[in-house]
């Protein structure tokens, strides 16, 4: 009888030991599985390929290229990168809507198309100085990415020029300001008008 | 000596002349190219030792005549070199890269090449058949300074400054590469010219941009994008540090550094 207390004893803390180890099993999750992209020469995918890259002080954009020769696709990669600055930080930014509406009949013979269409054009320009390649990346394929950067500093330069600009604008002149005060009075009129 | 022996010698004369004419054969195509640039490499010497390449010209004296004039040259534009480049792009969502147009110039200053050339102490001048003369002449207007990169290959042969740039504090590196023209001077001078602009686009001074995106949406969608890039920038310091003629692809490379 003692003989079987024991195995029983043995037995429950063998069970006891299983489920709390399969209990503990169940509530790890798999740790997940990071996939490696190799590169040409077996370099590992750096990060900032598919991630933003930020800091307070410098502005990065990557970009992209793959041409007939490494030269030339560091150097459509580099532009893409630098167009992505210069949108990000363009001074000039035009945007053109234009929307109409393709009715081409009605009922029975309304043909079956979308009847609205919008074509918009956007215009960026800038002027950037000191666009540093921080990283490269060639990828399997020859395709290379570049990680470029721009001092924050060097931005609020080129932004100089429009903020004079715009300074200037708001300069009240003697005109302006009679306009101004006209239009104040005609808005007074026009809501004693309304009342 | 009989009939026998006669045959004998004639067939080993005959073995020994095929064995030398293939031997030779075989160097003259491998290496040649490799041999003809290692006449130009100055790695071993200070930075103020140059080294000037003619081509082929009639005569020995005009070959060496440009060999320095080149050599003065080189040296000029280690002072500062001038990079203008500019670029047109257009793709679409639909036809993918619609075009990809490159113009790019380089200026230095010539006007002191007679002052630099007299400044010039030869060292050496050999003479090669495509290369023509190569004079390598030290500057003894500047200070010997030690070279801030020297090559280093990988496993295969090639120099690793091919696939990753070095990284010297203080300098910037730009690798260039050319197929190779008819004559040797001119495949080196383009793939110099390629490596000094990458410089320009890994780390550009000025640059303007421009580009117009077209979106359309409705029945069908699509996006056109046009980009125009102009730039520009100076390098000081700059130099020619390694060549490299890859016999498979049958392109020079050329590396280039300046200062940062």
């Amino acid at each position: 009888m003692k003989k079987v207390l024991i195995l029983l004893v043995v037995a429950m803390v063998g069970f006891s030991f299983i489920s709390c180890a399969s209990t503990k099993a169940v509530q790890t999750p798999p740790a997940e599985k990071k996939v490696v992209v190799l590169g040409a020469d077996g370099i590992p995918q750096p990060d900032w390929v598919y991630k933003t890259v930020s800091s307070q002080d410098m502005h990065y954009e990557s970009g992209y290229g793959k041409m007939s020769d490494k030269q030339n696709s560091i150097k459509r990669a580099t532009v893409e990168a630098k167009n992505k600055i210069a949108s990000w930080i363009s001074t000039s930014v035009k945007e053109v809507v234009v929307t109409y509406v393709n009715d081409a009949g009605s009922g029975d013979n309304r043909q079956a198309m979308d009847a609205m269409e919008s074509i918009s054009q956007q215009v960026a320009e800038a002027t950037l100085s000191g666009v540093t390649t921080e990283e490269m990346w060639v990828d399997s394929e020859g395709g290379v990415w570049v990680l470029c950067s721009i001092p924050l500093a060097n931005i609020e330069k080129s932004f100089e020029p429009a903020a004079e600009a715009v300074a200037e604008a708001f300069v009240e002149s003697d005109a302006a300001a009679a306009a101004n005060a006209k239009m104040k009075d005609a808005f007074a009129n026009l809501l004693k008008g309304a009342n | 000596m009989n009939k026998r022996q006669l045959v004998l010698g004639c067939i080993l004369v005959l073995v020994s002349l095929y064995t030398g004419c293939t031997t030779s054969k075989g160097a003259s195509e491998s290496s040649v190219p490799n041999q003809r640039l290692a006449l130009l490499d100055v790695s071993a010497y200070d930075s103020n030792v140059y080294v000037g390449l003619s081509g082929p010209y009639s005569s020995q004296e005009r070959m060496v005549e440009m060999a320095i004039l080149n050599c003065a040259k080189n040296i000029l534009l280690k002072e500062a070199i001038a990079l203008d480049s500019k670029l047109v792009m257009q793709w679409s969502t639909q036809a993918g890269l619609l075009s990809f147009a490159k113009d790019a110039k380089a200026y230095y200053d010539n006007t002191r090449l007679s002052q630099v050339i007299d400044s010039l102490e030869i060292i050496t001048i050999e003479f090669d058949e495509q290369a023509g003369a190569v004079v390598i002449a030290r500057n003894t207007a500047e200070k010997a300074k030690r070279r801030p990169y020297q090559s280093t290959y990988a496993s295969d042969g090639k120099p690793t400054w091919i696939s990753t740039y070095p990284q010297v504090k203080g300098y910037q590196f730009g690798v260039g590469s050319s197929k190779a023209y008819y004559f040797l001077n001119d495949s080196l001078e383009a793939s110099d010219f390629e490596a000094a602009q990458n410089i320009l686009d890994l780390k550009t001074e000025h640059s303007f941009l421009k580009s117009l995106t077209t979106t359309q949406s409705g029945s069908t969608d699509s996006m056109e994008n046009a980009l125009y890039q102009a730039q520009r920038g100076l390098l000081e310091d700059f130099s020619i540090l390694a060549r490299y003629y890859d016999q498979e692809t049958d392109t020079y490379w050329s590396l280039a550094c300046s200062k940062e």
